[in-house]
């Protein structure tokens, strides 16, 4: 029996795409009823404990609440935290406690964003990320419960992580000494732009390149520019590079909620995982999973690496066959 | 949508004299040299500066009260020598020296400052109606706290803005404190803004600790209304260091805050985190932000001192009169 993590990132869902575009909005009310239905399932399946990352919300306390006696033998608490910055680190920190703690598997709450700084914790605990962002192509549309089960099911060793989880390819953006300077789970892309400013990206006209690790049609952002024109399958073992100008093969793609947005394409090719490409720009700033992050520093040459050894992510419907196969619902049911 | 090099530049000088008129507030309230009382700001002038410096002339507003509304006239350039001039009780200043800390500068789209929680909400909606009238893509700024959402007009406010598609701007500086009162106790849900929801606004949840992403929202929130697309809602998440208004502890709830926690905070203060941005990103070099901080301490002293020597307003009993509606 194994703890489950939970990361609830309060932040999510609520920045200047519910503006710009249409962005959903995401209530953290709506997170912490989401987390019930996630601890009730768990509880319901026999987890002993389930500790989520501390924040400023207070969503323990508000679960709690919530939930008040409903519980049976699942205990509830904060991931013990010696402090909280409230900051993207927070998570980092959490991902990486529940790792040294062997935490069966965690439950990210959150956008693209959310997941990617988990992975920047650990790159190792298997994951089951939610959606509540704002384009969510990495994390699935998933309801609380069955997010729940899932994960208990892993916990509970009733199914077998490997058998439950695929591997996702990952982004390293590598220095000029070959360090990793950050990663990303679905696209990198770079900007002709001189400023952090809100972070988000949403303006496909100052796009100048773009790397990603996979370019489903089904999905929305910035890499629907690939998913509309070269389509390749989640958790694959092909990734793309494409350059954007004012010339090339004319694409129509969902790059924000309600945004279809037409960009020109120069250049692409699909890129093995495993390869490193060079970024062909030597200016902008460089938005990793939809959110802008650094300045590339003047002179510098920079590389991507597309590598195959991303995180494990958690399949909740293979998941949930597995557990069903395996007579555990049956067996567990007068507990329900 | 994303901001050049001259607006930062005009951003980051904005919010360098903001917070110098702020402070010298704060020291000459402490030494006896202000009349009234003073709502200090440190640490939470970054909204204002951001919302005001984006925008235009022909905007009216209602800026929200910490430090008196400083961020908005030194923002929008509003003769602010009148407003130190009023705040010392003085003639020529913008209420004639009578009004104690309340500003008006009408030529600028400023009408008035209130003496209690959450008065500026039914005349910015009435000025969106005026803006939406004079199809002239005006906006009407309503600025207010954590605790002036919480009153009954903040909600009318919103309900008739959504109704009519006025292009008011909500924009809600949440420090998470009311005075005394936590802000998680006295909202059920963490964000205010989740309550624009309900009236089917779009809303959006900002760092309010950076300047540029404030004003980036700012951007994307006038641009909205001035389309005619109706009101937007923007929460700013901030904080301040001091008390709520010079003199009254600094509680939350019934406990002290600790040292420990203003510190902290002070780790994001905006004025560090967009000095550290202009010079890391190459907008400005330490000499041009030495010499911006040496002009705006020349202009607050030249200002307070045309202040100071202004007599002080005595007015006569006829004249007082004369500038009440309803005795």
């Amino acid at each position: 029996m194994k703890t489950v993590g939970i990361i609830v990132n309060p932040a999510s869902g609520k920045d200047i795409r519910r503006v710009i575009a249409r962005g959903m909005t995401v209530t953290n009310q709506e997170k912490i009823n989401a987390v019930c239905r996630m601890v009730l399932a768990m509880d319901a399946l026999g987890v002993e404990r389930v500790e989520i990352m501390p924040e400023s919300t207070g969503i323990v306390r508000r679960v709690r609440d919530l939930l008040g006696n409903d519980l049976n033998q699942l205990e509830l608490v904060e991931l013990e935290m010696p402090y909280i910055i409230g900051t993207q680190k927070d998570t980092i920190r959490a991902a990486k406690l529940m790792e040294e703690q062997d935490f069966g598997c965690v439950i990210v709450m959150g956008g693209d964003g959310t997941s990617r700084v988990t992975v920047k914790g650990s790159n190792n605990i298997p994951l089951l990320p939610v959606s509540t962002g704002t384009n969510n192509v990495f994390p699935q549309m998933v309801e609380g419960t069955l997010a729940g089960l899932a994960a208990a099911a892993i916990a509970t060793n009733r199914v077998c992580v490997h058998e439950a989880c695929q591997q996702s390819m990952r982004l390293e953006l590598l220095n000029e000494a070959s360090e990793i300077e950050d990663i990303a789970l679905v696209d990198l892309v770079v900007v002709d732009e001189g400023d952090i400013g809100a972070r988000a990206v949403w303006d496909e006209s100052t796009v100048k390149e773009l790397f990603l690790t996979h370019s489903r049609p089904s999905d929305i952002g910035l890499s629907a520019i690939g998913g509309c024109m070269h389509p390749l399958p989640k958790f694959g073992d092909k990734g793309l590079h494409i350059e954007l100008g004012m010339s090339g093969q004319e694409v129509l793609a969902p790059v924000a909620p309600g945004m279809l947005k037409r960009v020109h394409v120069s250049d692409y090719q699909v890129i093995e995982a495993g390869r490193i490409i060079p970024l062909k720009s030597e200016y902008g700033v460089v938005a990793l999973d939809g959110e802008r992050e650094l300045n590339l520093k003047e002179g510098e040459k920079y590389r991507v690496f597309f590598n195959q050894e991303g995180p494990q992510v958690i399949d909740v419907d293979r998941t949930l066959e597995l557990l069903i196969a395996s007579g555990a619902m049956s067996a567990i049911q007068e507990n329900l | 949508m994303s901001l050049t090099k001259e607006q930062m530049i005009k951003l980051y000088r904005n919010l360098i004299r903001a917070h110098e008129y702020d402070t010298t507030m704060y020291r000459r309230m402490m030494s006896g040299r202000l009349i009234g009382f003073y709502h200090p700001g440190e640490g939470a002038m970054a909204p204002g500066v951001a919302a005001h410096t984006i925008m235009r002339d022909g905007d009216y507003t209602f800026p929200h009260h910490r430090a008196h509304g400083m961020a908005a006239m030194v923002s929008r350039e509003m003769d602010i020598k009148r407003y130190l001039a009023e705040h010392t009780g003085k003639q020529g200043g913008c209420c004639e020296g009578r009004s104690s800390f309340h500003g008006s500068f009408p030529e600028k789209g400023l009408f008035m400052y209130s003496g209690y929680i959450g008065a500026q909400f039914s005349p910015a909606v009435g000025w969106g109606w005026a803006a939406k009238r004079n199809g002239r893509s005006q906006i009407s700024f309503c600025g207010a706290g954590d605790g002036g959402f919480g009153q009954g007009r903040a909600h009318e406010a919103m309900l008739m803005s959504q109704n009519w598609k006025l292009p008011v701007i909500f924009w809600c500086e949440n420090n998470g404190l009311a005075i005394y009162g936590d802000a998680a106790e006295m909202h059920p849900t963490e964000d205010i803004s989740s309550l624009a929801q309900g009236y089917g606004m779009p809303a959006m949840v900002i760092d309010g600790q950076d300047l540029f992403a404030c004003a980036e929202a700012a951007v994307a929130a006038f641009e909205h209304a001035r389309e005619g697309k109706g009101p937007v809602f923007v929460e700013l998440k901030t904080c301040r260091y001091h008390e709520h208004d010079i003199g009254t502890p600094d509680l939350r709830g019934d406990v002290q805050r600790s040292e420990e926690e203003i510190a902290e905070l002070r780790d994001r203060d905006p004025v560090l985190l967009a000095t550290k941005r202009v010079l890391d990103e190459g907008i400005l070099s330490q000499d041009e932000i030495d010499q911006i901080k040496a002009q705006a301490k020349q202009e607050v002293e030249d200002n307070w001192n045309w202040a100071d020597a202004q007599p002080i307003a005595q007015p006569t009993e006829e004249e007082l009169m004369a500038a009440v509606f309803a005795p």
